[in-house]
């Protein structure tokens, strides 16, 4: 029971703690320690979000990086806050903008190396639908990593963005799964998966489709 | 010859409605299994032979969704000719309103060409689902004719299932149901005290309550487990010429039976699957027997383990590899119901 009050009173004290205070803690001179502060009140004066630029300064802590290298990763970090702000109000994707963590998520997948044009696209296919930005992208990648290429797996995620509910997006997944084991190439499987959601099919009508259940008694 | 079949089903779904055709899907390959049982432990059966399969998926306008399949497979086993497997079927679905309604349809057959065992056996199912609240109400009414020429195995069945489905996030879905079945075997008579056959035929009527769960695991790997019991009341009966009797009620019992599987496909290329199933039945009123038909005990009960594996590994582009395993192990104090038999398959599928 202490043990669980300290690290629940560590995890307060970090949660309520600011730049100036995790800094107060570090090992850093006075010169650094007021160099990389200043870096985020710069990131406040651009109103970006600083929750990700804070985990960034705990992490760097607990490694022992250097100042220097320290507010050269937190400088990259805000560039790509940036370029991810840029990109999502160029794509009439503000609504994204207003909630923190899926623009802090929208950097990372710039850092992770996704092209502007592929944010674009993800951050267009959500645009209805801003809440499901971070379920979305977590898709797109599941999907390239399983070996769909971007495209498919882009036109699905809108898909399943128009249609389902982002706790379901995995089932897309599935079921391309399902349709590999049946044979169906790749392809045929992404159209059907794609046209049977923009028709309001469910995926389970979609699953006995694909994985051709109609045994009278299993 | 896939342009006209799949102009033929475009011409089939076509009349349907508004159509979004699909090429078909087809697959020929060879496949190959070997066996072994404790019936003769010393002799291992070999089959292998060529296999067709077809497939055509549709959405079918705003409303529906189809399906055709035909499978077909031939063995040799080193008989004079091969046997058949066939089998061919269709679905056709519907959006009607909140209510999905399925028919279904298929027909398992071998043919008289072979030298194996002849029959047909068509199936038929209805089934519809109608949301309430957060469930839904499924109700399936399915059928099914085995035909065997003069054979006792001959069965005519149908039935009802009601289900309760709840799966508002399909991450975990929770299905329970009541079902019940009639079955006629028209080449089955009930003897009478003497051990002759009478006019009336055997009819089963079969009861049982079941829940499956089903869910996923991440993004590409899924599982599934089920319970189900009942009871299964008879008017079959039979002759033991051991003890010169007729034993009544002979075929009614008690079953259980539980299953889990697991299907993961982390990479594309290849997919693992296993299953379980594990199934208990217990015949108040059959009497155990030795292998020479006396009596080891009044009443009977198996126990049999079915697991199975398999891996279904995409060579390259459109050439598959599929491996099965599955074995069964029954134990019993009756004879015929205890034992184990195992076996493997191996086959190669391209797809055009």
């Amino acid at each position: 029971l202490l043990v669980s009050l300290l690290l629940l009173c560590a995890g307060t004290q970090l949660l309520f703690a600011g730049p100036s205070d995790v800094l107060s803690d570090s090992t850093y001179s006075p010169d650094d320690r007021a160099r990389l502060l200043a870096v985020f009140e710069e990131a406040e004066r651009d109103e970006l979000p600083t929750d990700a630029l804070l985990e960034r300064l705990v992490e760097g802590l607990s490694k022992n990086v250097s100042a220097d290298r320290m507010e050269q990763a937190l400088r990259t970090d805000i560039g790509y806050l940036l370029r991810a702000r840029e990109l999502l109000a160029a794509s009439d994707s503000e609504d994204i903008l207003e909630m923190a963590p899926a623009w802090e998520r929208a950097a990372n997948l710039l850092r992770s190396g996704w092209t502007d044009d592929t944010l674009v696209a993800l951050a267009t296919a959500c645009r209805t639908r801003p809440e499901s930005f971070r379920e979305a992208s977590i898709l797109v990648i599941s999907l390239e990593d399983w070996g769909v290429d971007q495209l498919t797996a882009l036109t699905l995620t809108r898909a399943a963005v128009d249609r389902l509910d982002p706790h379901d997006f995995p089932e897309v997944a599935a079921l391309l799964a399902t349709a590999q084991r049946r044979r169906i190439p790749l392809s045929q499987a992404a159209t059907i998966i794609e046209e049977g959601l923009a028709e309001g099919r469910s995926i389970r009508q979609l699953r006995t489709l694909i994985n051709r259940t109609n045994e009278v008694r299993t | 010859m896939r342009r006209s079949i799949g102009l033929l089903m475009m011409l089939l779904f076509g009349l349907a409605g508004v159509l979004h055709a699909n090429p078909p899907v087809l697959t020929i390959g060879a496949e190959g299994h070997s066996g072994i049982g404790s019936s003769d432990p010393g002799s291992i059966t070999f089959a292998a032979g060529p296999e067709l399969n077809l497939d055509f998926r549709t959405i079918i306008g705003d409303w529906g969704y189809g399906l055709v399949w035909y499978t077909g497979r031939l063995w040799f086993d080193g008989l004079v000719a091969p046997t058949d497997a066939q089998s061919a079927g269709g679905l056709i679905g519907a959006q009607l309103g909140e209510t999905t309604a399925e028919l279904s349809s298929r027909v398992s057959f071998s043919t008289p060409l072979g030298d194996g065992m002849t029959f047909a056996a068509p199936e038929w199912k209805l089934l519809a689902r109608v949301p309430i609240g957060f469930t839904e109400l499924g109700i399936t009414l399915a059928g099914l004719y085995y035909f065997e020429n003069e054979s006792p195995l001959t069965e005519l069945s149908h039935g009802a299932e009601i289900a309760l489905v709840m799966d508002g996030s399909l991450d975990l879905g929770l299905t329970a149901g009541l079902s019940s079945y009639l079955s006629l075997f028209p080449h089955q008579f009930v003897l009478d005290d003497g051990g002759l056959a009478t006019a009336e035929r055997r009819t089963d009527t079969d009861a049982r309550i079941g829940l499956e769960a089903e869910g996923l695991l991440g993004f590409f790997s899924s599982w599934s487990a089920s319970v189900a019991g009942g009871f299964i009341e008879s008017n079959a009966n039979r002759y033991l010429p051991a003890l010169d009797i007729v034993e009544t009620d002979s075929e009614d019992r008690f079953f259980a039976a539980g299953s889990a599987s697991i299907d993961s496909s982390v990479i594309r290329s290849m997919a693992l699957s296993g299953l379980l199933t594990i199934r208990f039945s217990h015949y108040p009123s059959r009497r155990s027997l030795d292998q020479n038909g006396n009596e080891v005990a009044p009443d009977t009960a198996a126990l049999r383990f079915e697991p199975g594996a398999g891996m279904d590994w995409n060579l390259f582009g459109p050439v598959y590899l599929q491996i099965n395993a599955s074995g069964v192990y029954g134990v019993s104090r009756d004879q015929s119901m205890s034992g184990w038999s195992a076996g493997g398959s191996v086959g190669i599928h391209y797809r055009f």
